[in-house]
Order: C-alpha cells, then structure tokens, then sequence
C-alpha cells in the first residue's frame, strides 16, 4: 500500500490500528468502523454492477453514485432512492478465507494474519451486502468449508459475521484447489475475493491456474494477500530492521518438523527472494485480468481498504465490465 | 576513590568470571520461531556456528556479572573523596614545647627544604605543616614562618604523624613526600610507636636533625645522637628471698623469661631481683653489675654493711655510713609514685636514707621523698628500693609490673631521660624501608561512602535476576 494517495475521508485509520480493532471485541462493531472510514470519502460504491435492466428502487445510502437518483421519485415521495438494475441485485460472490496454520502467524507482536483478514473480509461483506451484492463465506486448510452461501435476505450479514469469528487456524491449505471449489459452486458469473498470504508449497502455479480457470469463466477474482513485515523482511514499525527476527531455528507452522538454523536479519537475499515470488504472483494475476491487493497486518485496516477502493473505484468502468 | 578492602574487587572481578562460564556449560538450545516464509531462507553455517557457540539468557548473565561487581565494590567499602591533582613535599615542624631543637636553626632548615622545592622544578610545592602549636597542627604560610612561635605544651612524635596523615586526607593533594624537621627527645616518645609508624604514616619521613637549644659548638647539629638503647631484656634472675612471690609473675608478664634461684652460671641475665641479699651473695651479684646486668636490690642489707661494697649501693641511711637495715625499717601510709604518676598502694612499710650522691631517683613517695635510686656500675647499674620488692600492698597492686620495669629499667631513664632520642629510635621514626612518595588517597579517611549505594544496587540486581528468571523459565 505504499506509495498509494490518501483518501481524504480516511483521516480516521490511524485511529484505528488492527491491535484497536481487535479489542474492540464485535467484529459487526469492527466492519461497521471500517466500513465507515474507508468508503466515507468513496463518491460511489466500489461494488456496484452496471447493469441496464431496472430491477427495484432502494433508499439512498452514503457513497452511492448520485447519477443513479431516481429525481422523479424524488420529487414525488420527497426521499432519496436509486434504481438498481438487473446486475446489481443478482451478483454472487465468495469470500474465500484461508484458515492454514500459517495464517496464525504474528509476526513481531502484531495480530495475526487471520485476524486480519477477518476484519477485511467484515468490511467487505458489510459493503458488499448492504451495496445489494449477495455474499457467502468459505475457508479452507486441510480441507474447503462451505460457511454460508451466497445470500442477500436481512440477517446473512449477521450470520456471516458469526461464522467469521469462528475460524481458526489449523493444518495445510491449498489455495488453488480452493478456488476451484468455490467457482464451482457458484450458478453463474459471480466475485471470488481470495484472503490469503498464498504461501502455497509450489511457487504459485496452481493458483495462478485455478485464477485462470475463473476468469475464463467470466468470474471476478479479487486476490487480497496478507501478510507481516516480519515474513517479507522488511523493517518492523519500531524502526527496528527485520523486527526480531534473530538467529533462531526457524520452521514453517505448516510443516514444524522441518527446522532451518538462520537469521533473517543477516540474510540479505531473503527479503529479494520473498519480493520475487509475490511479484511474480502480481504479475500473473494481473495478466489474467485478476486484481492483486498486497495488505500488511500492521496497515491500518481503514487507511489500507481506502486506498484499495478508491483506486478500484477509479478504474471501475473498465475493470468491473 | 578509595577502597578501604580493594582485595574485594579483584573477588569481585573474579566472581564476575562465574556466570560467564556457567552460562555458557549450561546453555540453552537456541529457540525455536515460526516464519511461514521459511522456504526463502539460506541456511547459514556460520549463523549456525554462533548459535552455538554464543552464551544464551545474555540478559541474565549482564545481571549476574553485574551484582558480582556491585558485591565486590561493596565489601571493598569504595569511598569518593574527591580530585586530587597537586604533588606537595610536606615540610613538617615540630612546634612542640618539649622539642629539644632550637627554635630559629628549626625554621632556618624549613626555610630551606621549601627553597629547595620550586615548584616549577621539581612538579610539586613545598608545603610547611607545623604541630604542636596553641591551635594544634597548621599548614603555615612561609611568609608567616618568621612570626611563628613554638607552643606551650608537649607534642610527641605521634601527634606529629597523626596531624600529617589527618592534614593529607583533609588537603586535595595526591602524591606527597615528607621531611621532618626536629629534635626529638625521649619525652616525645610514645610506648608502641614502633609498631604503630607504618599505620600512622605508611612513607618514609626524611628526619632533619636540628642542633639544640642551648648546644652550642661544633658536632651537636644536625646530627643524630648514637647512644645505644639497651636491647630488651628477656632474661632475669630471681634471688633468694623474692622467689616465693608474685615478683616472677610479674616479670613474666613483661614478657621476660625467669630463672629462679642462683641459677646457672654459664647464664649471662639482664636483670638480677634480690631480697635482702647476704654479703657473699651481694658481692657476687655486684660483679654480675660490673658484667652488664642491672641489679635491683631492696630490703635489708644489715648483712652486707660491713663489705666494700656499701660505696657502690645507690643509698645510704642517715649517718652516711651504713646500708639501710631492719632497724631502719618503719611503717608506712605513703604511696609509691613512678615517673609518668603511675601510683600504687604501698608499701606498708618503708626503709628510711636517702640516695648517695651521684645516683638517680627512679621513684618516689607521694610526699616527694626519694624510694628507689640508681647507680652505673661500669657496664650495669645498681637500684636500690627503700622498701620491700615483694611487699603485699606492692605485689597486689595492678600497677606492680610497672614498678618491677622501672626499676629494671633505672639506669636507661637517668641517661635518657630528658636526652635526645638515640639512634634507633629516629630509625623507627623515619623508616627508610618504605616508599618514598605516598598516595593521599590512600590515607584520606573521609570522603563520601558509595558502600550503602552500592549495596542498594547489589539487591536492585538480585531482584531483576530473580524476575527475569522467573520470566525465562515461563
């Protein structure tokens, strides 16, 4: 998210660090907070379809495109309503969480990568359910779990707010194998938000395949890779460079039995080595017209989702056709 | 800085060593971390090599090293005294009223040590410390020097080293050397200093003999009188009729080895007590005098009044012809007086006479009437005490091995009584053995004690140690 401009609505992310976040307790309360602070400043809904056939009327809701006011309804009932056509009502999404042990990571005191992603996947859902989007939740390690379906009617949000919660690490994923399973089960064309640190034991491949397999479907396929600055190694937010990570015997949660002796800090390739393979992923995400959202969990979750959305927001026409 | 136990910090020093070793033979497995980026790793053998070889709960082991130092800083009672930047040559004065020395050739030669000592020369500033004046001990200030008097009341030669140790841990000095300007007497001679000179003043003191007052002609200044001290005596006889009293016991507590009886006659003792000797024995114990030994006689000498020898006892009765007797022997309340007004009770009786001309009083009665007197004979002396030596009320009396040393002793305190200390003891005083220059700091007895500080750190540590273990552990 470096590098990225500010939106002007999102003043009150540094407010909310993921460590605030986390105490608030609720993660209803959590989406609601970002939610608040990341589209505030949005002049439209970043989610909305473009379809052309009229389906119903709904009230007007802050960030809506005003273009879409229906001015004549206004004039009689004197209340706001935009018209939401066909597209709109209809789109199916997933949230595809990965639940693998090394999603538990913390990194240097930070909250963990699972954590993390909860609270985007809160924030996405709350602005995908109330943007009229049906959405469903799905996590996979070991094996996929279908949570919920994709779904519109009151209440889904509460309900998927509650299975999020419920997660928990465990065990090895497989990202590619989950994607499949998730388009497959959506009816139609519909929106895969991935929510991974996409450490899979190949070096990407797979997923990259299964991303294809979607989008060749006409799917949407939205890939937010979360991950520490401890991981990448990158400097910690204390200044100190390459956090704590000290020589130690190192071993991946995915696969504890296998131990390497080393210290980060004194490894000046690791760092390159890391930014090569999430390079490589963009690169190829972005070939398949998939959109690539790299996320630190110590970025504050509304200054992060800001940026995304405005950008995203930006270049909708052409991405969201 | 000083340390008053310095030994302590090298402990200390040692001490801190320990926990080094220990963690080290017992260290811990290096920890184990989770990183999901693993794979991008290098294994490192060189970091696998310092994760071996490197001491592990270094926290710890600063804590440890830390509270062996404080410990050791703590037991060597570590004091702050302050700066110390200036080299004197202390110039010290004897200003006492007893110093045999004359007063103006006295300022004269410290005149002269401080010109000799510029300080732009020789790094280090004459420093003048006189004692013994109204006021006690002073630095004076040279210019001062002509108007100083001498004081009114004795000063010893350790009242000289006490002010010149008080001064030096008192003065921002920190290198000083010392010349002494004096002429001392045995007055100023203090019981013990011998043994004590090296804790009053651990330098050596370069002894400036001044010639003395009222000395005048060639050969008597500036030199070091050489009259010899007798050397300690360790062996005396005890005859005849004192052997069943307390006297050996006394004399044993002088720690003078006692031969009873006549004893052998191939021995050579330097003390010989006899009680109412007979004329035979008195003859012979004369020779023992003429030998080196000094004879105390007292009691009756009814019997050996009719010998030659009655010219060479130090008293004589009234006429002036005869040796005191049994006849002349009276009861008696006065109290025997010492020289330094040591007093015992007794005796209960006394001999009346008086010393012979060319004797010396060595005790008296509390009415000032002589009660024992001294005569050199050749290389010995003769003492006669006008009473009993094992007299009861003498014997019980505390201060009975007082009475029995100096009447051993008459004859040294005629010949130096007031005299000016004879060689060995301006030796003791100036002990050339040891280090020329002494560290102020050394004997600085004042100064601000770190001791309660750094025994607070001590348990500041010992706590830390224990919380952070506690904390690895968990």
């Amino acid at each position: 998210m470096k590098g990225t401009a500010r939106p002007s609505g999102a003043d009150s992310g540094d407010l909310l660090p993921p460590e605030l976040l986390d105490r608030l307790g609720s993660l209803d309360l959590v989406a609601r907070a970002i939610v608040r602070g990341s589209i505030s400043g949005l002049h439209r809904s970043p989610f909305l379809g473009s379809g052309e056939d009229f389906a119903r009327h709904r009230s007007y809701q802050q960030g809506d495109d005003v273009r879409r006011l229906d001015w004549r309804l206004f004039g009689r009932t004197d209340r706001l309503y935009v018209r939401l056509f066909e597209e709109d009502s209809n789109l199916q999404g997933f949230l595809l969480v990965d639940t693998s042990a090394s999603m538990g990571f913390e990194g240097d005191g930070s909250i963990s990568k699972l954590r993390y992603a909860q609270f985007v996947a809160a924030a996405l859902a709350h602005i995908m359910i109330r943007g009229g989007d049906a959405a469903g939740l799905v996590s996979f390690a070991d094996k996929t779990q279908f949570h919920l379906p994709p779904r519109n009617r009151s209440g889904h949000l509460h309900d998927l707010l509650v299975s999020l919660e419920q997660l928990s690490t465990s065990g090895a994923g497989s990202t590619a194998k989950a994607l499949s399973q998730a388009g497959g089960a959506l009816r139609r064309r519909g929106r895969i938000v991935l929510l991974s640190d996409c450490l899979d034991d190949d070096d990407g491949s797979s997923l990259l395949e299964s991303v294809g397999r979607l989008r060749a479907r006409g799917d949407e396929v939205i890939v937010v890779r979360i991950a520490t600055p401890l991981e990448l190694g990158l400097p910690s937010l204390d200044g100190a460079e390459h956090g704590n990570a000290g020589p130690a015997r190192y071993f991946d949660p995915e696969s504890p039995d296998v131990v390497i002796d080393a210290m980060p800090s004194a490894d000046p390739g690791f760092a390159e080595r890391v930014d090569r393979y999430y390079e490589r992923l963009r690169t190829g995400l972005e070939e398949q017209g998939a959109e690539y959202v790299p996320l630190l969990t110590t970025t504050p979750l509304v200054t992060a989702l800001s940026s995304w959305l405005t950008a995203r927001n930006r270049r909708e026409p052409t991405k969201n056709s | 800085m000083t340390a008053a136990f310095p030994a302590f910090i090298f402990a200390g020093i040692a001490l801190a060593a320990l926990p080094v070793v220990l963690h080290l033979l017992a260290r811990r497995p290096p920890k184990r971390a989770p990183l999901p980026t693993v794979r991008f790793l290098s294994p490192d053998a060189r970091t696998l090599l310092r994760l071996q070889r490197r001491p592990t709960d270094r926290l710890l082991m600063t804590l440890r090293i830390g509270l062996a130092l404080a410990l050791g800083a703590a037991f060597a009672s570590i004091s702050w005294t302050g700066a110390r930047s200036l080299d004197v040559h202390v110039v010290l004065l004897d200003a006492g009223a007893d110093s045999l020395a004359d007063w103006d050739a006295a300022k004269d030669e410290v005149r002269r040590l401080v010109a000799a000592n510029p300080e732009d020369e020789s790094a280090s500033e004459g420093i003048v410390l006189a004692y013994g004046l109204p006021a006690g001990a002073r630095v004076v200030d040279i210019s001062e020097l002509d108007r100083l008097n001498r004081g009114q009341a004795p000063a010893s030669a350790e009242d000289g080293l006490r002010a010149l140790r008080a001064t030096t841990g008192r003065e921002p000095w920190r290198e000083v050397s010392v010349s002494w300007v004096t002429r001392l007497s045995w007055q100023s001679w203090t019981r013990g200093i011998g043994l004590l000179r090296p804790a009053l003043w651990p330098g050596r003191t370069t002894v400036v003999a001044v010639p003395e007052a009222g000395v005048a002609g060639a050969g008597t200044g500036g030199e070091i009188p050489t009259i010899a001290r007798r050397i300690p005596t360790t062996v005396a006889w005890v005859f005849e009729g004192a052997v069943e009293s307390a006297l050996p016991y006394a004399l044993e507590a002088l720690g003078v080895r006692v031969i009873s009886g006549t004893g052998d006659a191939g021995t050579n003792p330097d003390w010989v007590f006899s009680e109412d000797p007979s004329e035979q024995a008195l003859t012979a114990l004369l020779d023992r005098a003429r030998e080196g030994a000094t004879v105390v006689l007292s009691g009756d000498l009814d019997a050996a009044s009719a010998s030659d020898s009655r010219e060479l006892i130090p008293w004589t009765t009234e006429s002036g012809s005869e040796l005191p007797g049994a006849s002349a022997a009276s009861a008696s309340s006065r109290r025997l007086v010492l020289g330094a007004g040591t007093r015992l009770d007794g005796p209960s009786s006394t001999l009346s006479g008086s010393p012979t001309t060319g004797s010396s009083v060595v005790a008296v009665y509390d009415d000032a009437t002589p009660a024992a007197a001294s005569l050199s004979l050749e290389r010995g002396c003769v003492v006669y005490l006008a009473s009993s030596v094992i007299d009861r009320d003498l014997t019980s009396d505390l201060n009975y091995p007082a009475l029995v040393e100096a009447l051993a002793d008459g004859c040294i305190r005629a010949e130096t009584g007031d005299g000016s200390l004879d060689a060995g003891g301006w030796q003791a005083l100036a002990r050339p053995d040891l280090p020329e220059f002494v560290s102020a700091a050394t004997v600085a007895e004042s100064g601000f004690p770190l001791t309660p500080w750094l025994a607070g750190l001590a348990l500041l540590l010992l706590v830390a140690d224990i919380w952070v273990s506690r904390r690895v552990r968990a």
